[in-house]
């Protein structure tokens, strides 16, 4: 019996020891997480190609909202606005035109058209606000441009126009002061709008336009909406307003708890929420659509509901804003900025994908986060994620990031997919840990640029390649210009042009900071040798030159001058990618009137692209341009930089990733921020421009104060022929170091001001990086 | 009789084992395991693991980076250790003299607990270009960012240890005998010749152990190089820490390997020849 009880004890006291060493040592449920973005986490520890959570023995959970396009009518590409009529869908076209959904969603009626007076505001843009209520009435808001005799538009005065158009043909002026700004409308079940003014909510009455103010409050309105009797109001922060009481309701204090993040951000339209009732559900329950997916509230209830998973869909992508959501029956319709989806629960489908592909970036890229979410939908089974770690609120630095992503790659944990945008592409091929991308990119059939694909040549293989690529470029008039085909000669140049011309700008910069950011793009790539050092020679002709043209810049600026660029810079804040366009630094010439612009210049043929707003404004400033050179040739700079981990559990869908990025389907389907790589996307995209027919209109006032418009067409034939030109020279894309970089443009600012010498600031710069070469 | 003792030696033998166990496992895990790792990278290639020979030592003992760190690493030991056990033992000296002094001993220790993080604020608002030595003596230099930025690290180690370090020679000196002093005052030996006679020999045990923990606390100063100047400081104080911590951000796994084997062995021989020294001493 004694014996028993010792061996009972001595079991209990092994098992403790072994439950604290377990206890002790294990790894946590996080471990290895670090620096992954929101939705990996929900995803659990989620390494290359492992399984999410759903599997290793648990049963998986089943059913999901899945997402699709909705086929728009033959000719509409865009929807202005959508909206429930006899419980069907309803949308307004870019033009004013009115569709229903008919056949249970199978086909489109055309039901009504815009009034004519609001044909030309919906078409040029200059719409500020559009309301359509169920019976067909709409209430708009609108800049109005006069025309002459011949029925030009004259830019240089407008006037705001507010009224209300009935269902039959009735227009009503509606009695607001032109100096009202309104920032919202919305429509309640019964057909009564709302405006939303600067510190003020109106009723509109539909018989005569007038105004009933509803309420005053100091804070700002950006968005109004309609829930049940409640008319929410949205701004810095959330107020309801009781359509039935006629007073301000409570607070909502479990609403604006889950919103407070996004209240008040009201210049970022791209990253806000947007707040809704759906009609002809629930009472008082409000759908609300956040980058992180669908949420039901009932108002005054205590929890949010999460219906979608916004990480799996369109949701999560910033390139779309949210502009309308309507729920009918059991599918749910979400309006972006550019596209109408739908969202169709799936019972059949796990409702969590089964395998993780990781995609990761230093810094969040637009760009590639529409791939994510492009990608993710034409594959349900992959949950696909996107980290960033210093884009998000972790206070995490660079090294911080940079030794998770080690910990993971050598750990082979490492994410499937990596955005090299500044780091070191040799360092990882050399190491081994990218895969070879040869066969990958040789197998899509696609025409990538040569000329790119060989600057990321290693040996046999080819581990990156970049999504985009821009060429450095001189505008300026034909006969000064001409020519000019290097940073020497752009010196002269400049400082014969300051001869001429002693006072005003000539290039757009007035800190010296800018000037090297603007000057680097001809020849950054001269400033590293063969060998991977630094070429003394090269930073030193560079610095040269650029103080040069700094000194004959800074020499004629006018106070005003100065101001006004200082104010551009803050704009910018440091965002040197929108400061070394093209497109940005010849809109700069623009409102500066100076004779010349330089830049990157990129073949994005979007509405607003970078090449259709350059050839517009050049062919406005009588403008040409050359392409420049440096000691290495005619160099670009590359953007979205992809690799593949060698060591994924899924490299298969990860190549697939890569290729999908670069391809004529992702810019078809998609947009790219930059110029593709690839030429059959320049070619589709030129095409379906032509096809098209581009219409962007832009407009802002000079530093004198001089309205200025730009209405951006399609570029011509030349100038097209121009741009196929410029890219068939180019030699290849910048391999600089980000840290190579850095130090130039840090240490150089100071010998462009005169605080030291030239050779000084060389010999600073090689002492700055000499230590990371070394390593 | 016999039998019995041996039977109850062998139960008590094998009881120790079990209670011995699970520090054996963790230290065997958490150490020795990953030791063996390092070592075995060290003769690999990087990420493939492919056997490298002694190559990899080869490369780390060739690259000007490490030869430039350990050069910086010695140079901030041989200057700061020495200096730190030489005031700290001063100050203990003074402050044995001094009792009442004594009453403060806890705020000696005061920099100890200051986060290192605070310490570099306080570095950036005094060294910085813009900072109060620069406004004190009309000067516009980066401090940090010159050949000054060795002085001010060994003087920030000195300031944050030296209360540590003369607490630990305040107990050495406390554990003397009175006895023996107070004998040679008598027979007539002066204050030096008591110093150098009986205090000093008297603390050698003591002095081991500072050193060491002296030696151990100068490596954490990466952190305060490596706050203020982050992993490309300026080249004095380019450590050995910042180094390995940029090969591992580099993926450069077999030279860190090989460069941490290196630095044990150094350390591991420093020891054996301080101990060896110590132990000479004391047979003299």
């Amino acid at each position: 019996m004694k014996k028993m009880r010792t061996m009972m004890k001595r079991i209990l006291a092994l098992g403790l020891v072994s439950l604290l060493l377990l206890a002790g040592c294990g790894p946590s449920a996080g471990a290895g997480e670090d620096g992954a973005a929101g939705q990996s986490g929900a995803a659990g520890s989620v390494g290359g190609g492992q399984e999410a959570p759903g599997d290793g023995g648990f049963e998986k959970t089943m059913g999901r909202y899945m997402e699709s396009p909705v086929t728009l009518p033959e000719g509409v590409e865009y929807v202005k606005d959508i909206c429930l009529k006899d419980n069907a869908l309803e949308f307004t076209a870019m033009d004013g035109t009115v569709y229903r959904l008919e056949e249970q969603g199978q086909s489109w009626q055309e039901i009504s058209r815009a009034p004519e007076e609001l044909q030309y505001p919906l078409s040029a843009y200059t719409m500020d606000y559009y309301q359509r209520n169920q019976a067909g009435d709409i209430l708009a808001g609108y800049i109005l441009f006069p025309r002459d005799e011949e029925g030009n538009v004259n830019y240089d005065t407008f006037s705001y126009v507010h009224a209300l158009f009935l269902a039959d043909g009735t227009r009503i002026a509606v009695d607001l002061s032109e100096q009202e700004y309104i920032s919202s409308a919305a429509c309640d079940g019964s057909g009564t709008f709302y405006l939303g003014g600067r510190d003020r909510i109106y009723r509109v009455n539909g018989q005569d336009g007038s105004l009933e103010v509803l309420t005053e409050f100091a804070d700002r309105c950006d968005y109004l909406s309609v829930c049940g009797k409640y008319l929410v109001i949205q701004g810095e922060t959330l107020q309801f307003y009781d359509l039935e009481e006629n007073r301000m309701a409570e607070q909502e204090p479990v609403l604006e708890e889950f919103l407070k993040a996004w209240l008040g951000q009201s210049g970022d339209i791209g990253s806000r929420p947007y707040l809704l009732s759906v009609s002809g559900q629930e009472d008082n329950s409000l759908y609300v659509l956040t980058r992180e997916g669908l949420y039901r509230h009932v108002l005054y209830g205590s929890t949010m509901e999460q219906i979608i998973d916004g990480s799996l869909c369109s949701m999560s992508d910033r390139a779309h804003s949210f502009v309308n959501m309507l729920q009918l029956g059991e599918t749910f319709y979400v309006l972006y900025n550019d596209q109408l989806k739908k969202y169709v629960y799936d019972p059949g489908v796990p409702t969590v994908p089964e395998h993780t592909l990781r995609v990761w970036g230093l810094q969040l890229n637009e760009d590639i986060q529409r791939v994510v979410g492009a990608f993710a939908q034409s594959h349900p089974d992959l949950y696909v994620t996107y980290e960033h770690p210093l884009s998000e609120d972790t206070g995490m630095t660079r090294e911080d990031a940079l030794k998770v992503l080690s910990t993971e790659l050598a750990t082979g944990n490492g994410p499937d997919v990596l955005l090299l945008d500044d780091l070191s592409y040799d360092t990882y091929a050399e190491k081994g840990v990218l895969a070879d991308l040869t066969a990958t990119l040789d197998g899509t059939g696609e025409r990538y640029m040569d000329a790119v694909r060989a600057s990321y040549r290693r040996g046999e293989g080819q581990y990156a390649m970049p999504m985009s690529m821009a060429v450095p470029v001189l505008m300026g008039a034909e006969d000064k210009i001409q020519g000019v085909s290097d940073l020497e000669q752009l010196t002269e140049l400049i400082e014969q042009s300051r001869a001429a011309q002693p006072e005003g700008t000539l290039l757009s910069f007035n800190r010296p900071e800018n000037a090297l950011q603007l000057l680097a793009v001809v020849s950054m790539d001269d400033w590293m040798d063969e060998s991977g050092g630094v070429d003394s020679e090269g930073v030193k002709n560079f610095l040269t030159l650029a103080k040069r043209i700094y000194d004959a810049q800074v020499s004629g600026m006018t106070v005003k001058e100065m101001e006004g660029m200082d104010q551009l810079v803050g704009y910018i804040n440091g965002r040197e990618q929108i400061w070394t366009q093209a497109g940005y630094q010849v809109e700069n010439a623009l409102y500066f009137h100076q004779p010349f612009a330089m830049g990157l210049l990129n073949s994005n043929m979007s509405v607003m692209g970078d090449y259709n707003m350059t050839s517009e404004i050049m062919s406005m400033l009588g403008m040409t341009m050359v392409p420049l050179a440096g000691e290495n040739g005619y160099i670009g700079r590359a953007y979205n930089i992809l690799a593949v981990n060698e060591g994924s559990g899924v490299k298969e869908q990860a190549l697939e990733f890569v290729a999908y990025a670069l391809s004529k389907q992702f810019a078809t389907e998609s947009y790219i921020g930059m110029g593709s790589v690839n030429w059959d996307v320049l070619e589709e995209q030129i095409r379906r421009s032509q096809e098209d027919g581009i219409s962007a209109f832009m407009s802002f006032e000079d530093i004198d104060g001089k309205p200025q418009a730009v209405e951006v067409d399609n570029p011509s034939q030349e100038e097209l022929a121009a741009l196929r030109q410029i890219l068939e020279a180019c030699q290849g894309v910048s391999q600089c170091d980000s840290r190579v970089y850095d130090a130039v443009i840090e240490t150089g600012a100071k010998a462009l001001t005169g605080e030291i010498t030239v050779e000084d600031a060389v010999k600073e710069i090689e002492k700055k990086v000499s230590l990371y070469l070394a390593e | 009789m016999k039998k019995i003792a041996k039977r109850s030696v062998r139960r008590g033998g094998s009881r120790g084992l079990w209670f011995l166990a699970p520090s054996l496992l963790g230290v065997g895990y958490l150490v020795l395991l990953p030791t063996g790792d390092v070592l075995r990278r060290s003769f690999a290639t990087a990420l493939s693991g492919q056997w490298a020979g002694l190559d990899n030592y080869r490369r780390v003992l060739e690259n000007e980076a490490f030869r430039l760190a350990v050069t910086n690493t010695l140079r901030f030991l041989a200057l700061s250790l020495p200096l730190l056990l030489f005031l700290g033992l001063l100050l203990a000296l003074v402050i044995c003299r001094v009792p009442r002094l004594e009453h403060f001993k806890a705020m000696y220790l005061l920099p100890m607990a200051i986060p290192a993080a605070t310490v570099v604020l306080v570095w950036r608002l005094v060294f910085s270009r813009q900072g109060f030595l620069n406004a004190w003596l009309g000067t516009h230099v980066d401090f940090m960012g010159e050949s000054s930025s060795l002085a001010i690290l060994v003087g920030s180690y000195i300031w944050k240890n030296l209360g540590y370090t003369m607490v630990l020679w305040l107990a050495g000196l406390k554990a003397i005998p009175a006895e023996q002093t107070e004998a040679a005052r008598v027979d007539g030996a002066g204050r030096i010749r008591c110093f150098f006679q009986i205090t000093l020999p008297n603390l050698k045990g003591s002095a081991y152990t500072i050193t060491v923990l002296s030696l151990l606390n100068a490596f954490k100063s990466f952190r305060e190089a490596y706050l203020v100047s982050g992993a490309y400081p300026q080249q004095d104080i380019y450590l050995l820490q910042h180094l390995f911590q940029n090969w591992y951000t580099k993926l450069d796994m077999d030279k860190l390997a090989a460069g941490a084997v290196l630095m044990a062995l150094v350390l591991g021989a420093l020891s054996l020849l301080l101990q060896r020294l110590w132990n000479t001493t004391d047979a003299l």
